[in-house]
């Protein structure tokens, strides 16, 4: 779509920008820890078709606390003048489990404007995409819309629909199960890169387009175990 | 390692309690106000109170939004300050507790003003926590139209009898004080502060970015002369303060050469005496130059913390006066302790934390930082040199 875009990986497994910059960039957090004045350049990187990207990093599984390493990035990233830079938009990976505030950083205010929750229609999937509901309340984020990540789970667009409409928002985008996107992660590529010409892509791309069109963006309404259970 | 420097709370919460009109509220576990408040008030200062939300296990693990909230309000009613600063700790600062999206959330449900200061310990020293907070404090000026002669006074650490002499002279030379962050400063002052012609940085360490702050907010310029402490230094101040508002002082150089003469009767016992200056930033080049006003040899400078142009301003003062002492630059207790054993000095220019090892290594000490005697100014200068001048034990 030509437009200039920014991913900023919020995930310390430090996978985020890998298919896009097709190495493992040296963290954010590292850099920050090793070096007195961090550079611009030390963490910002150009990927494929000029994506810009930022790997936050953090600490080892079960040691340290990750939470406060993203609190740390942020306002490193803020200091370096990255959300200053003339962007068309800028896309927050974050886990999906925002179990601390740290992890909440990027819904706050002066980031993330709008939140993309990516689910499958499997049961537990919901339940945690409607626990991340919880996080973006009390944030006072927005909720974008829902994006299912098929499962081949029966009835998925259906159930995932009606979870969307119950939170208060809609499903924006349906990404059916593919070797596509298999195949172009064992190649460290994206599909778009790797399969271009592929329904996947065309998927992806028109993603994409709801997503820069979207101007829905709702508090969401937080769903009970039992009207979580009734969506099947 | 033994630290020679403290944590960023311990900067911040300073800012808070200059402001005489405002609370200090702590997010975090009893610890950290019960500690800071007993150690501020061995060190002497009239400490007013700082409140915690007493943060514990369950505030830690499940967040303490609802605390903080409750004693804002707590405050709010029982107190009624002016302002209220939410200051958050290591605790609070781990956890990542929103305390911005609270404040936000409370504005409109308290009369205090709101703001919130992010002073986590571990973020940095206690130089950084005071750089930060003033400037977050800065944050609430209003504007207002410039008054002629009117300066602020940034990073004033303590309100004593040396802020009282300065005053004294300042007004003497016709200036204005407008502000003084923060030392028993109301709130209608800060709002005030754009109202001054010029900032007069005290401490260059902590006070130099909110300086630049209000150049850039409030197109104000500033100096950054050296603290008044000594007889050199003290004419130095007030004359960087008289050339911007190109006024005269008259009584000025009255004033140094009264004191010059008051000065030479101690010279003659401490002549040639030799010293280590334990310090901070602002106060280790004036002290360079006050010791060798006496006669007497710096052969040590340490500076538990640097500012920008502190090695610099120090090398330079150094070169001028043909001295050449040890620096030590935010070092550890033991450096110090070594390096003073070493040099076996006739005297120690320092504060409480010396105390220690001039016990230790019988090598008398003379205390400067405190606010219950004069140090500073013209008087402060005779004052200090009579008071080294009776440490030193006499036949040395």
């Amino acid at each position: 779509m030509g437009k200039k875009v920014l991913l900023i990986g919020c995930d310390p497994k430090r996978d985020s920008t890998i298919n896009l910059v097709k190495r493992q960039l040296k963290p954010l957090l590292e850099v920050i820890m090793e070096e007195e004045n961090v550079k611009f350049e030390e963490v910002v990187h150009e990927g494929f078709n000029g994506v810009l990207c930022v790997e936050i990093g953090g600490p080892e599984p079960g040691i340290g606390c990750a939470g406060r390493g993203l609190l740390l990035a942020f306002r490193t990233l803020e200091e370096l003048g990255v959300f200053d830079l003339k962007l068309d938009m800028i896309i927050y990976d974050v886990p999906g489990d925002v179990v601390c505030g740290g992890f909440a950083v990027p819904m706050r205010r002066g980031f993330a404007r709008e939140v993309y929750i990516v689910t499958s229609g499997e049961y537990l999937s919901l339940f945690a995409a409607n626990n991340i509901c919880k996080a973006i309340k009390r944030v006072g984020a927005r909720l974008g819309g829902i994006i299912c990540n098929s499962r081949e789970v029966e009835r998925e667009r259906e159930i995932v629909e009606e979870f969307a409409k119950r939170i208060g928002s809609k499903l924006i985008g349906f990404i059916p199960r593919s070797r596509d996107v298999h195949l172009s992660e064992l190649n460290g590529k994206t599909v778009i890169e790797f399969f271009p010409k592929s329904e996947t892509a065309k998927i992806f791309r028109k993603l994409a387009e709801n997503i820069w069109k979207n101007r829905d963006l709702e508090i969401p309404r937080v769903l009970t175990l039992n009207e979580l259970k009734e969506l099947r | 390692m033994e630290p020679y420097k403290t944590c960023k709370l311990f900067g911040a919460v300073r800012v808070i309690l200059g402001i005489s009109d405002a609370i200090a509220l702590i997010h975090s576990p009893i610890g950290c106000a019960y500690n800071l408040r007993y150690l501020l008030t061995a060190r002497g200062a009239k400490v007013r109170r700082i409140f915690t939300t007493n943060m514990g296990e369950r505030e830690v693990i499940f967040g303490g939004e609802a605390k903080l909230k409750k004693a804002i309000k707590d405050i709010d009613e029982r107190i009624s300050p002016n302002l209220i600063a939410v200051l958050t700790a290591c605790a609070s600062s781990i956890i990542g507790e929103d305390v911005d999206l609270i404040v936000r959330k409370m504005r409109d449900n308290v009369n205090a003003e709101l703001i919130a200061i992010h002073s986590g310990g571990f973020e940095g020293d206690q130089i950084d926590g005071y750089r930060e907070a003033l400037k977050k404090v800065l944050e609430l000026v209003e504007d207002n139209e410039k008054e002629d002669r009117c300066v602020n006074l940034l990073a004033v650490y303590r309100y004593g009898l040396d802020l009282k002499e300065t005053l004294g002279i300042l007004s003497e030379m016709g200036i204005n004080v407008n502000s003084i962050l923060t030392a028993k400063t109301k709130l209608y002052e800060i709002k005030r502060a754009s109202k001054a012609m010029l900032n007069v940085v005290m401490c260059e360490a902590s006070g130099l970015d909110a300086a630049r702050f209000m150049e850039k907010r409030f197109d104000q310029p500033y100096i950054v002369p050296p603290l008044p402490i000594g007889i050199s230094c003290t004419t130095e101040f007030f004359e960087s303060i008289s050339e911007f508002f190109r006024i005269n002082p008259s009584n000025l150089k009255e004033k140094e050469r009264t004191a010059k003469e008051k000065i030479k009767e101690f010279r003659k016992k401490l002549e040639g005496k030799r010293v280590c200056i334990i310090s901070g930033a602002s106060r280790a080049v004036p002290l360079l130059r006050f010791v060798d006003e006496l006669g007497m040899i710096p052969v040590l400078v340490s500076i538990d913390r640097l500012g920008e142009e502190t090695l610099k301003r120090l090398n330079k003062a150094s070169k001028e006066l043909g001295l050449s002492p040890i620096i030590l630059k935010e070092p550890e207790y033991s450096e110090v302790l070594n390096a003073v054993r070493d040099l076996k000095p006739d005297l120690i220019i320092g504060g409480m934390y010396e105390k220690s090892f001039s016990l230790e290594l019988g090598v008398p000490i003379c205390d400067v930082m405190h606010s219950d005697q004069l140090t500073m100014c013209y008087k402060g200068a005779v004052n200090l040199a009579e008071k080294i001048a009776r440490v030193i034990p006499s036949g040395k």
